[in-house]
């Protein structure tokens, strides 16, 4: 079994200053650092090293990353996160049906590279820990798990703190994974009462909820809103 | 301007006619009055000025006339004759005849009502007064064989035929028209016991004789004289003078050929009328004694006219008379002054009708809602209606100012006490006048209207022979023109294939027409209905071609609206087709329009390539710059540097805020990527407002959210609409004074919903509502706070991309932004 901090890392982009920085950035978190500046270049990389993440650009010359993306995904099952300054839905669409696990747009912010590519290692290498603890009462989606006995709720692997009605909303949501439930719904359901008046309480609380288990609040990768309807945990 | 309305004229002219009548009524009725006094008068027997009064001065006259002309003549101042006993007895006989001498001779003058009278001829006097005593202004003074004056008190009318005549074979000859018991006497200076005679038309007897010394009569009257058996006389008599032509009257005795008589020594002429054969200058006498036929030459017998100037006539009527007429006169005068008093009062009211009726002639066709003069139903009937009517009442008004007392007196007879006649004149003069008014108010408004001559019917009459002329004209010109073009300008003629081919087609229907005319029609009776046959195939064959033809241009049609419907596709059809050239033409048209269209298309397109390619670009050393300031932030330094690296740090997140937003600005307002969906904007303000409660809190703002409806269904893109709120908050956020509230409403009318953002503006916004919308312009012109001044023109880009409305509201200090979107009126 590999330890995070003994992963290693492949960063592809064409431009070498980006990554050298990433590669600055992540070596500072303890990883291994292998770096290629084509599609072509990854590839070879992949073939000659042992890597557990691909962090990989999707404009580049020789093969695009998609590319080189689909060939990697014929042989290896490891987390690959696209780095794109495409930064439209259709695009992260496309980049995420073609075998990515997390899409981060240029520019991006340090830190939250950092996090997704923490997060989407210790998913990657705690899976298979993770497989036995999954039995009774748990529910996974992606990195989250929620374990009903336990009422607890951990993102990649470690525990997040929640209030009781935090707790009550994201278990709704969860448990319905993909349902849009409207701020009524949530609040007659949560808090067993008619909803009257609600203003914007339930928002609030799920501001609050999103602040904890996501990398990013702003572009929430489980808990999202569906503007004008509602809210909703994304089915993996 | 009086009178505005319709109505108000139509009692005005009313009242006018009313008015006017009543004083039409009034004077007429005191005309009749005085009119019916002075018949009564004449009617009188005993009174100067009556009827009786004047027949008996005229019979006076006319016997006095007839004595001194007659008698006093003939006779010295002794009454002795000095005439030939032949013609003394003429006169006595004459006299008597005339009522005017018994047979004793002497002379009988009837003179009832005592007049003074004095008649003389030469020396002769035949008188009851004084000659010096008789003249005046009452008196008949005739002298010198006529009348100077006319008297008073007398309806007396001087007959001035009262003449005579004298021949030179001894007659003389008195004509007196008048109230004498004969109009003419004839007198003879010789002895007519035993002559011939006759009445002439005058009643004077006339004797002839037949030898030659008295003419026949020239005057004949057919009653008393037969003219017809004088000349059978005559010509049978011819018949047997030996010397003369054997003359035959054609009768059924002698045959109307002459046939019944034969003569061989002498010559047979028909004649029909003697005065034929004889001459005209001879009268033709026979003498019973010698059985002989006479001629006289009709100049031997002279006529000479006499005259009357040695006759002298006074006739003065009786004082007593004269004192009474006077004293009636000028009870008269006072009567007259009387009633033009009672007339009085009535003329100001047929004044003032009058004067209604002109008001009405200025004011009349004035149309109160148009504010101008219009001509109304009756001013459109023919214009010489009105002025045949306005002649008909002048002409009917004078025909009864003449006949006012006609009328009067002969309705008089069977309304005794009622004045008739004044009614039914003053009705007539009344309706004389409003018809005559009506006729000139339609005729002033047709000239205010400057119509006159348009609705007469002689404008008609020209307008239609104009019409015809003009019409006869460019019928003419177009045939000319065809020539002309024909000769001149062929080329022109050719490009019009449409016209070419339809006059090609007219004149071969045309002809096959005639030609069938030609051949079967002067055989009617066994080729006509062959002629109905051929024409019913020409005229199909006719119509066949035409359709072709137009069915040709309805294919240039379709290929039009198809262009205006969008489809831009070439047409093909053959280059015999009359069509060719302008489809053609459409085809580049369309062409040239399709090109165009692609080409704006595609501009679209490469500008949000561009915008996406800078965006890029931007990204990629933005990127390389972010990732080098966090490791540069990651090293040791002086707190001086680390306050830098820290304004690098803000300043390239503002950098990716203003590329990001840059980049989806240019992506809305090219439309080309709308996912429109069912939400609901209530739920989406208040998960806009729930997502920024942190922010809201962190800013110290309060802001007031008043949701008045449950529920706000609009078709948009959840995520964009969601922008626009968000910028609008962040804005008031931004830009508010401090301590100031923020509102967000919402509200619904029928057919869309408004959600609005009000703050109040720290700064003074000195901008128009346009220019903040703009993209890069900001509320401070300084530009010292954060902000890329892109907010409200991606608001309001995406509010129009969501088919919303997008308007701000610049009220002093208060800012308010309204976001309008159309209700999704499907989901209920």
């Amino acid at each position: 079994m590999i330890n995070i901090e003994n992963s290693s890392i492949l960063v592809v982009d064409d431009d070498h200053d980006i990554v050298n920085a990433i590669a600055t950035l992540l070596s500072r978190e303890g990883y291994r650092i292998y770096k290629a500046y084509n599609g072509l270049e990854a590839i070879d990389s992949l073939m000659q090293n042992d890597i557990q993440l691909i962090l990989i650009d999707v404009m580049m010359p020789k093969l695009d990353g998609l590319s080189a993306m689909m060939k990697i995904r014929d042989t290896k099952n490891i987390p690959i996160i696209v780095l794109s300054a495409k930064s439209e839905d259709s695009d992260k669409i496309l980049g995420l049906s073609m075998g990515a696990d997390d899409y981060i747009t240029k520019p991006y912010n340090p830190m939250e590279l950092v996090a997704r590519v923490n997060s989407n290692l210790r998913r990657y290498l705690s899976l298979g820990a993770a497989d036995s603890v999954q039995k009774g009462n748990v529910v996974r989606i992606g990195g989250l798990v929620l374990d009903r006995d336990a009422k607890q709720l951990s993102v990649d692997g470690s525990p997040v703190k929640l209030t009781a009605t935090e707790y009550k909303i994201t278990e709704l949501l969860m448990s319905n994974a993909g349902r849009i439930f409207s701020a009524e719904e949530i609040y007659s359901r949560v808090w067993n009462e008619d909803s009257y008046s609600i203003e914007n309480t339930v928002m609030v609380h799920i501001r609050h909820i999103r602040e904890k288990i996501e990398i990013n609040p702003s572009e929430p990768r489980y808990l999202k809103v569906v503007w004008g309807i509602g809210y909703k945990v994304e089915k993996q | 301007m009086i009178m505005k309305k319709r109505l108000t004229r139509i009692i005005a002219f009313i009242i006018s006619c009313v008015l006017v009548g009543i004083c039409v009524f009034q004077c007429v009725f005191i005309i009749n009055e005085n009119m019916k006094q002075v018949e009564d008068r004449n009617n009188r027997a005993d009174v100067m000025e009556s009827y009786e009064y004047t027949r008996d001065m005229n019979e006076l006259f006319d016997k006095l006339w007839a004595i001194s002309s007659i008698y006093l003549r003939n006779v010295d101042d002794k009454s002795k004759y000095t005439c030939s006993k032949e013609y003394e007895k003429s006169i006595k006989q004459a006299m008597q005849e005339l009522g005017l001498m018994d047979r004793n001779g002497h002379l009988v003058i009837d003179n009832p009502r005592g007049f003074k009278y004095y008649a003389s001829c030469g020396e002769s006097i035949c008188m009851n007064s004084v000659p010096e005593a008789l003249k005046g202004e009452y008196s008949i003074e005739y002298e010198n064989g006529g009348v100077s004056k006319i008297p008073k008190g007398v309806n007396w009318h001087y007959n001035p035929d009262m003449h005579w005549y004298t021949t030179n074979y001894g007659l003389t000859y008195y004509i007196m028209y008048g109230s004498l018991p004969k109009q003419a006497v004839a007198l003879y200076d010789f002895d007519t016991t035993g002559l011939d005679s006759y009445i002439d038309e005058n009643g004077a007897k006339i004797y002839y004789r037949t030898d030659g010394s008295t003419p026949l009569p020239e005057k004949t009257n057919i009653d008393n004289f037969s003219y017809e058996s004088a000349n059978r006389e005559a010509l049978e008599q011819f018949d047997y003078d030996r010397e003369n032509v054997h003359y035959v009257l054609p009768d059924e005795r002698n045959g109307f050929d002459g046939s019944g008589i034969t003569d061989e020594d002498k010559s047979i002429e028909n004649v029909w009328d003697m005065s034929e054969v004889t001459d005209t200058d001879v009268y033709m006498f026979f003498d019973e004694q010698s059985r002989e036929w006479l001629k006289v030459r009709k100049d031997k017998f002279q006529k000479y006219k006499e005259n009357n100037n040695d006759i002298t006539i006074y006739i003065k009527p009786s004082d007593q008379l004269i004192a009474e007429y006077e004293s009636y006169h000028s009870q008269r005068e006072t009567a007259e002054q009387d009633s033009v008093h009672r007339a009085m009062p009535f003329l100001p009211v047929g004044i003032a009708g009058i004067i209604i009726g002109i008001v009405l002639l200025f004011v009349c066709g004035y149309d109160a809602e148009k504010k101008k003069f219009v001509l109304s139903m009756p001013d459109r009937i023919f214009a010489e209606l009105p002025v045949i009517f306005i002649g008909g009442t002048v002409a009917g008004v004078i025909t009864l100012a003449y006949g006012i007392d006609d009328i009067r007196r002969s309705l008089a007879e069977y309304y005794t006490d009622v004045d008739m006649g004044g009614i039914i004149t003053g009705s007539a003069v009344t309706a004389c006048y409003a018809i005559g008014l009506g006729s000139l108010i339609t005729l002033s408004t047709r000239i205010k209207c400057k119509s006159l001559f348009k609705t007469s019917l002689i404008c008609k009459i020209l307008a239609f022979i104009w019409k015809y002329l003009k019409k006869s004209a460019s019928f003419i010109r177009r045939i000319l023109n065809h020539r002309s073009m024909k000769h001149i300008e062929k080329i022109s003629l050719k490009k019009d294939i449409f016209m070419r081919r339809f006059i090609i087609r007219t004149a071969i229907a045309v002809g096959a027409e005639f030609v069938m005319a030609v051949f079967s029609l002067p055989y009617p009776y066994h080729n006509i209905e062959g002629f109905m046959f051929g024409s019913v195939i020409v005229l199909l064959v006719y119509v066949y071609f035409s359709f072709r033809d137009h069915a040709e241009i309805a294919g240039v049609a379709k290929q039009i609206a198809d262009m205006n419907g969008g489809d831009y596709s070439p047409r093909v059809v053959s280059e015999k087709s009359p069509a060719y050239g302008m489809t053609n033409n459409l085809n580049n048209i369309s062409d040239g329009i399709k090109s165009a269209v692609d080409k704006q298309v595609q501009s679209e397109r490469m500008k949000v390539e561009l915008v996406t390619n800078v965006s890029h670009d931007l990204k990629t050393p933005l990127t390389s710059i972010i990732s080098y300031i966090d490791l540069l932030s990651a090293e040791e330094m002086s707190p001086a540097a680390r306050d830098y690296v820290t304004i690098i740090s803000q300043k390239s997140d503002r950098l990716k805020a203003m590329v990001s937003d840059l980049f989806d600005l240019a992506k809305a307002t090219s439309h080309t990527d709308v996912s429109n969906e069912e939400i609901d904007a209530v739920i989406l303000t208040q998960q806009v407002i729930g997502d920024m409660a942190d922010k809201i809190a962190q800013s110290g703002m309060e802001v007031r959210t008043d949701i008045k409806v449950q529920a706000a269904p609009i078709m948009a893109e959840g995520r964009k609409l969601y922008r626009v709120l968000q910028n609008l908050i962040d804005n008031a956020l931004k830009y508010s004074m401090e301590g100031t509230r923020i509102y967000v409403t919402l509200d619904n009318d029928d057919t869309s919903t408004h959600i609005s953002v009000k703050n109040i503006s720290a700064e003074e916004m000195d901008f128009t509502p346009e220019e903040i919308t703009e993209r890069f312009t900001r509320g401070d012109r300084s530009r010292t706070t954060e902000g890329n001044g892109l907010g409200l023109s991606i608001a309001k880009s995406f509010t129009e991309a969501c088919g919303g409305q997008f308007e701000v509201v610049i009220d002093g200090d208060m800012f308010t932004a309204n976001v309008i979107l159309p209700l999704d009126t499907k989901q209920n």
